[in-house]
């Protein structure tokens, strides 16, 4: 019996330390940040990456802007003596590495592919940081207002396609294939088979010729080859794609409850659209 | 050299580029009849077709022929006027110079001031690596010492395209550092090409009137000085002219290497080792390789695009080091 007492108390004395949420979380991925600085009390964020102070790519850039910031690198973090780190499945891959073979604690996150995955994804980040509660209320508030918009492309729903400098798109198998989807929008990157990421060239491009192509540049007014691609002189020329969607790309560059309204821009565009060629 | 014979060849390459450009016309990601494109667009008709044969496939040869015409030809024009077997636009530091220019007038805004401008870059780069690596080198270099002077160029202006890359804005930028050493035509329009033609066309009819000096040269300076030929002259023309055309080529398309040395090798036996005939050769040639190049990309199944550099270089670069050993056996 004295055992037992023991045995039980000892547990006790543990439970508080097993359960005790952690107090210095460091993220090395923008999209783990988003979740972070959405569901942590503000003082448990150790540090975030640098991407989440600008504007273009972190919804919540302005939580951010008050915390310290890192690049990615192993020894930046260690710097903070991190309980919790938080990373994505293929961005600053070394470093994950180094820092599970140090004995650091690192949970790893994939890149939604889907709403559904958003939420378990909130779930789990609640779990982890133990703010399960404010996981679920973000989650119930973000449900309420997609049910109000969300919907289903109609048999002859417009086609639209997410054009990426480089030709990169997306199919159905993704965040942004997912809320084109509840958009009402027809994806026409899957007849050009693309399932979940893809590059579609210019002739495959004005073959396919989706009504509407996505404009969501990661960097306005910059140069590069890849984004030379959307500037071609024959997608003025054509007369399909005829109309260009634009979405903020913070709104759908991660997953959260923002991606609501990316799902509403895309919606008020195709009814607009729809509006227009009738 | 019987003089029936090699009309016969020029006409052959000839030949080789007109069917090769309709070869290019007709291949890509998708097959469509050519005849029945070109009634549709003679009867002023739009459809999917026309627009992929005159906005992308069109350009894209048209590109393919010029800028291989324009390596080519330099290399031809360098090889004589330096007497050495190993000069070339791509060795010699003129094309990673102007790559360099180029990359800088694109990635930093400059672009948008004119987009005339990338075309003088990229030739004030090629002049500019071309002037260092003479300077570099001095009046009676020998092969080696004009070799490492353009190592030494190209070095510093890749370490340089690596670095402005690398500082560039666009978040694209750092994916590309190697397709500018590697050259692409899969993006050209026609706007590009109009771009690139004015100063190449200065720079070929530069080149094609100093056939008669460079068959003087090849008997040695002294030699071509004493039947008239102003050496320092000649050298700044083939200079200026390379600058031209091989600035605006690169700008368009990237530096895409090999052919310059390559293809005045290949046909130098066939003009019978004359200079001047050369010079056409070697443009009819380069268009030849490079269209063929350009080709094979297209054909050669890979999940992401190849570049047609790639190739051109998996050619060039094994016959670079055969003509080393070759120059090796011959020089004392």
């Amino acid at each position: 019996m004295k055992a037992q007492f023991a045995i039980a108390g000892f547990i006790c004395l543990l439970m508080p330390w097993a359960n005790a949420a952690p107090q210095r979380i460091a993220s090395v991925n923008l999209c783990t940040d988003q979740y972070l600085l959405l569901l942590a009390a503000p003082d448990t964020i150790a540090t975030v990456t640098w991407l989440s102070q600008r504007p273009e790519s972190s919804y919540y850039y302005e939580r951010a802007l008050r915390i310290p910031v890192n690049h990615g690198e192993a020894e930046e973090i260690v710097a903070y003596a991190p309980d919790l780190v938080l990373a994505g499945f293929y961005s600053a891959r070394t470093t994950t590495h180094l820092l599970q073979q140090l004995g650091y604690r690192v949970e790893l996150f994939d890149h939604p592919r889907s709403v559904q995955q958003v939420r378990e994804q909130l779930r789990r980040m609640g779990d982890l940081i133990g703010r399960r509660e404010q996981a679920e209320h973000v989650i119930h508030a973000m449900d309420a207002r997609l049910q109000q918009v969300a919907t289903q492309p109609a048999a002859d729903a417009p086609t639209l396609m997410q054009y990426a400098p480089g030709g990169y798109t997306v199919g159905r198998d993704s965040l942004v294939g997912d809320i084109m989807y509840l958009a009402g929008w027809h994806n026409q990157a899957e007849n050009a088979g693309v399932a979940h990421l893809g590059i579609v060239d210019l002739e495959t491009l004005l073959m396919i010729a989706p009504l509407a192509l996505i404009d969501s540049p990661l960097a306005p007014d910059s140069w590069s080859f890849a984004e030379q691609t959307l500037k071609h002189p024959v997608l003025k020329k054509t007369t399909r794609p005829k109309f260009t969607v634009n979405v903020e790309r913070n709104l759908w560059i991660c997953g959260g409850p923002m991606v609501v309204d990316a799902l509403i821009a895309l919606r008020k565009a195709r009814e607009t659209i729809e509006a227009e060629q009738r | 050299m019987n003089h029936q014979r090699m009309v016969l060849w020029l006409w052959l390459l000839t030949g080789a580029i007109v069917m090769l450009f309709f070869v290019s016309l007709t291949t890509g990601r998708h097959s469509f009849s050519l005849w029945q494109t070109v009634q549709e667009l003679w009867a002023r008709e739009q459809s999917v077709y026309t627009l992929i044969l005159v906005e992308l496939r069109l350009p894209r040869s048209l590109v393919a022929v010029i800028v291989g015409a324009t390596l080519g030809l330099c290399g031809a024009a360098m090889q004589g006027l330096l007497r050495n077997p190993l000069a070339s636009p791509g060795i010699l530091g003129s094309s990673s110079g102007a790559a360099l220019f180029s990359v800088i007038v694109l990635y930093f805004g400059f672009h948008s001031i004119s987009p005339w401008l990338l075309p003088f870059a990229g030739m004030a780069g090629a002049l500019l690596a071309i002037v260092l690596v003479y300077a570099m080198s001095g009046n009676d270099s020998t092969i080696t010492t004009i070799i490492l002077a353009g190592v030494a160029i190209n070095a510093i202006a890749a370490a340089c395209i690596s670095l402005a890359i690398n500082l560039a804005p666009s978040p694209y930028a750092v994916r590309e550092i190697a397709l500018w050493t590697l050259g692409d035509l899969s993006k050209v329009s026609l706007t590009n090409l109009w771009l690139m033609l004015p100063t190449t066309l200065i720079g070929w009819v530069m080149l094609s009137g100093c056939g008669q000096a460079l068959n003087a040269l090849s008997l040695g300076e002294q030699t071509a000085a004493s039947m008239g030929v102003n050496i320092a002259r000649l050298r700044w023309r083939i200079f200026l002219a390379t600058a031209l055309a091989v600035g605006a080529a690169v700008a368009t398309v990237g530096a895409i290497g090999f052919i310059g040395l390559v293809i005045p090798h290949l046909l130098r036996p066939l003009v019978g080792y004359e200079p001047r005939r050369l010079l056409f050769a070697s443009a009819l040639g380069g268009a030849v390789m490079l269209l063929l190049a350009d080709i094979a990309v297209r054909l050669i199944p890979s999940q992401n695009p190849l570049q047609v550099g790639v190739l051109t270089a998996l050619v060039g670069a094994p016959f670079f080091l055969y003509l080393i050993v070759k120059s090796r056996k011959v020089l004392p």
